[in-house]
Order: C-alpha cells, then structure tokens, then sequence
C-alpha cells in the first residue's frame, strides 16, 4: 500500500461519493442513512482494491460500474420482502406545471414501459449525469455507439410519452 | 435542459435527498486499513451483518403459536422486516422495474373491495441443503464441467466454469437462483431484421427449454411461455449496424395449483439452437397450509401503515404547499414527500417468497391490488400494489434493531 496509492483514493472518495450516493440511492430508494452508507463503503472497498485499475479518463463512470456491481449483489443477497413499487397507468386530463413535480403517471409510465437495460442508460444520462462519453466508459463502448444508443433510447422514451401525454 | 429533462429531473429522489456520507474520513481511514489485495471482504461484510439482524429478530419470536377462536392453530410466522413497518409488503412491480418514485400515497378502499377474507394456502419451500452440491448437479445439466467455488467466502454464491468459459452460478441467499451463461454465440448477421430472421421458431424454443427444466427436475409447474428476443450489436462510425446477433428468449412464471407466483424462468436460445444463457429458482414446494387470509379491505390498512414508516427524514425535505384559513391566507411550508391518494377497487391473489426468521422460504399470499391514483392537482392514472395477505394474528414481524438502522436489510 503506497500513500500514492491512498492520496488518490481520498480523493476520489471526496469528489465522488455523493455522486455514488445518489446513483445508488435512486435504484435503492427509500433506503435509510445507515444502509446506504454501508453500500456506498462496500462499493468504495472494491474501489480501493483495484484503484490501479481506476481509469484516469473515467473515473466517475468507473465507480458508477462498481456501485452497480454492488447494487446487483445487494438485491440478489436480500430476500423478497418489504416495499412496493406503483405502476401507473397514463392519466386523461389536461397537464400543469405543477402536475410534473406533484404525481407525473405519464413520465412514470413511460419509463415503466422501457425495458430496464434502456431505462438505466436513459437515467444514468438524466439522473446521474453521465454523458456519451461517460456512457461509453461504463458500458465498454465508443462515445459514437453511447451517442446512436442514447438517441434511440430517447426517441423510444419521448414516443412513449407521447402516447401517454395525448390520452 | 428541455421539457422532458425537467419533467424527468422531477422524480429524481436525489434531488430532494442528495446523498452525503454521515462520517467519511471514517470511512477512508476504514477501508485504506484494508489490503489493496484483499477480495472476499467486500460482500462478506454485507451478509454478515443481515445474517446478525435475522439471528437476532429469530430470538425475539420462536415458540409463538396464533389460533383463530375455535378454528386451526397455526406457528406464527415471523418474517424480517426491511423498514420497521408494521406490515410486510412485497416488492415486485408489473414491470419489474427497480425504480421508485418520491412521493407519498394515501391508501382507502374502494367499494368494490370485500370485508371476507378469501382463502389461499401458503407454502414452506424445500431448498437443496449443499449448495455446492447443487452448483455442480444443474452445472452438469448444462454441459458445464468443473469445481464449484465459492466465490464470496461466506458459501451463499457458487459458480462453477469449465475451460471454455461457460458458466454456472448458484446463489443460495433466498430462495436460491441458478443462473448459466454460455460463450457460444450465433451467427452474425448485417442487420438486426436479419439475425432475427435466423432465429428458431417459438415452438422449437419452448421445447428445448422445457427439456432442461424436465433434467432440473425440481417439479414446479410453468406458465404459458412468454416469448421476446434480445439483440447484440456492433456499430459503424456513422452509427448504422456493422453486425447483429439475436437470441430467442422464453420466460416461464412458476405456478402453484394455478396462482402465479413471483418467481420465473428464462432461457435464451442462439441461432444454432444452443442454450445460452439461463435463470431460475431452485426449489420444491411443500404441503400446502391454509393460514387465514385478513380481508382485502384490512389489507389497505396494512398499506398505510407501510407508508407511515417509509419517509422518516421527510423534515429535510422541500415540498410545499398552501393552505388557505377563514379569508386569510396562511402560508404553511409541510415537509415531505408529493401526497397522492388512491383508491383501490379491486384485487387478485398471488404468491409472493418471503423469508423467515429462520431462514426458511415461504410462498405467502398476496393481494395484488387495482385502482385509481389522484394528486393534489385532481389528475388521476391506474395503479397496481401488491400486499401480503395473511392475517396479521399469524404473522410477527420483526425489526433488525431497536434504534431504527437495518445494518445491512435492503428494502427494494
């Protein structure tokens, strides 16, 4: 263990974490304070034992691979128990502003309509904020493969919300 | 950032919630103690501390027997609850999707909704006792031919890898999931029409799948299959298809004396009609127990009370809302998450896997529930929840600690 080696953990964890907590926070979510401090400390032990296989360009969507690793292994360990998630189906009436921060069923929908590989890379971009080339490092693909993905992934997604937006 | 950017930034739960670490230079002096080396610890850590909270909740409820007036006695059931709620609900969506939405919901009962409870037996799961043992046996059934190791040290995961690659991985957290994958790929094709023109006919898929899940040879009961395909691809510089590769995929829902259940295969078949990837439990149901059911109009109750104990930081929160009062205008900031309230009409039962205290595996009932959503603003969807439907008198569920932190439970 070289303190070369712990300077550059300290500082990925210090500008990473929280972003490693909200992406693990919106898959797992509600999760309370301790649990998810206990995911995000398993996925930064993985982090620290490969952290000469930390890419320089790609840091952050390095980590987002690990925490995702992690995530899998969480909900295969877990039994099925506890929680629920809503199906909504689209809603009839005319939209407002407010109705997009107060029950947006359409959006839900559309996204409930998405197959999950699809919905993950469309909010890793929305949510996490990983763009094309972040979305290339993650998934070992070109930033051009990352980009045409994306784009159809937004089509499907706004098709689908169109649908839902004019019942 | 466009309409739909913010439409979508709106249900982001880290928005409202961003996540900070309670103690991180705690946390770097921890895991940099740790040896750049060290595998194994990662999960292990993880599992010990949710096998602790189930040791201590099985302290707290054996013995307990619940007996309805004069009718049958039955072991009080005593699942770990995820949350400290008060009432255990399952977790699988329609879609299966992971994803939750921040906001907060009302649950009343609509007329349509019965006070007599129905009935639906439960059911205690046989699982194989040596997992290693179990890798190897379905491993076999694969064409995979080698030594089961146990990947995370603490002896729940097992895989099994022969010299071309292929896989068998064996999860016993659970109710225990077999998963093979093959490194046999089809024929690449230029486009994705034409890989998926050279796929096997439906009929050809099902049979094939239904050969292996005969050798598994746990005996559950499959479902109608449901059929999709899934497509590999590699792309040009300007973005058209260089090559397409397409496997047929089959999804079976196990059933039990016809209710589904929420457990399920998949087979992914290749154009050379080779397996190439597939799941699944590994289990054998027990007899059948008829533990009483509470109404479906009880079952409501129960759903709210999980609500109640779902958002306990909601003082932290932003949302606000006004309340006018006799002419004038107060202003109240409430804290917490978007209420929404539904109203539940109707329901189906099903099956859903709960484990106990005790580690044992069950298929419990549920209510899967129907009904219309309204926010604040009148607008109203469809909706589809799902709660357990045994009369609480026999069910005790426990909380990991008394201070509120699950240590490791977690609730999806």
């Amino acid at each position: 263990m070289g303190s070369r080696d712990e300077d550059r953990f300290t500082r990925l964890v210090r500008e990473h974490t929280p972003a490693i907590g909200n992406y693990l926070r919106r898959r797992l979510y509600p999760l309370n304070a301790d649990d998810l401090d206990d995911l995000v400390e398993e996925t930064m032990i993985v982090i620290w034992r490969r952290i000469k296989d930390v890419p320089l360009d790609a840091e952050l969507p390095w980590m987002i691979g690990v925490a995702r690793n992690v995530l899998r292994n969480a909900r295969r360990s877990k039994n099925r128990q506890s929680a629920f998630v809503a199906t909504l189906q689209p809603v009839a009436d005319d939209r407002s502003a407010e109705e997009y921060v107060v029950a947006d069923t359409n959006i839900r929908d559309a996204l409930a309509s998405l197959g999950d590989d699809d919905r993950e890379f469309l909010l890793l971009n929305a949510w996490d904020g990983l763009d094309t080339h972040a979305l290339g490092a993650l998934y070992v693909i070109s930033t051009n493969a990352a980009a045409v993905r994306l784009s159809r992934v937004q089509k499907r997604f706004r098709e689908l919300l169109g649908a839902a937006d004019v019942h | 950032m466009s309409d739909l950017e913010d439409r979508l930034a709106a249900l982001d739960p880290a928005v409202r919630q961003p996540y900070q670490h309670q103690n991180l230079e705690s946390m770097i002096s921890r895991v940099t103690q740790l040896p750049t080396t060290s595998r194994g610890r990662v999960w292990r850590n993880f599992q010990l501390k949710f096998a602790g909270a189930l040791v201590t909740s099985a302290l707290l409820t054996s013995g307990a027997i619940a007996s309805f007036s004069s009718g049958p006695t039955f072991a009080v059931l005593s699942i770990q609850s995820a949350n400290g709620a008060a009432a255990p609900t399952a977790s699988k969506s329609a879609s299966g999707a992971t994803m939750e939405i921040y906001e907060e919901f009302n649950f009343s009962a609509g007329s349509g909704l019965s006070s007599t409870s129905p009935a639906s037996p439960s059911y205690a799961l046989q699982v194989p006792s040596d997992a290693s043992s179990e890798a190897s046996r379905v491993a076999a059934i694969f064409g995979v031919t080698g030594t089961p190791v146990n990947t995370n040290g603490d002896g729940s995961d097992w895989t099994v890898t022969d010299t071309s690659g292929n896989s068998l991985d064996y999860q016993r957290s659970g109710v225990p999931q077999w998963s093979f994958t093959s490194t046999s790929t089809g024929v690449a094709q230029s486009s994705e029409a034409g890989s998926l023109g050279v796929l096997p006919n439906h009929s050809a898929v099902d049979t094939l799948a239904q050969s292996y899940v005969s050798k598994l040879g746990y005996g559950y009961r499959l479902s109608a299959p449901s059929f999709d395909s899934s497509t590999l691809g590699t792309l040009n510089p300007d973005g058209s298809m260089k090559t397409a590769v397409s496997d047929s995929v089959v999804t079976y829902t196990v059933l039990v004396d016809g209710t589904a259940t929420d457990q399920s295969l998949s087979f992914s078949v290749n154009s050379n009609d080779v397996v190439v990837a597939a799941s699944g439990p590994a289990f054998t149901l027990g007899s059948p127990q008829n533990y009483p059911l509470e109404s479906p109009q009880a079952g409501i109750a129960a759903l709210n009370t999980v609500q109640r104990n779902r958002f306990p930081h909601s003082a932290t929160t932003t949302s606000t809302q006004s309340i006018a009062n006799s002419g004038t205008t107060n202003t109240t900031v409430l804290s917490g998450p978007p209420i929404v309230d539904v109203t539940l009409n109707s329901y189906s039962l099903s099956l859903a896997t709960y484990q106990l205290s005790d580690g044992s595996m069950w298929l419990l009932p549920v209510f899967n529930y129907a009904g219309q959503a309204a926010n604040t603003y009148g607008t109203s969807g469809g909706s589809t929840w799902q709660q357990l439907a045994l009369n609480p008198s026999y069910v005790k569920v426990s909380t990991a600690s008394p201070g509120g932190s699950t240590h490791g439970v977690v609730n999806y």
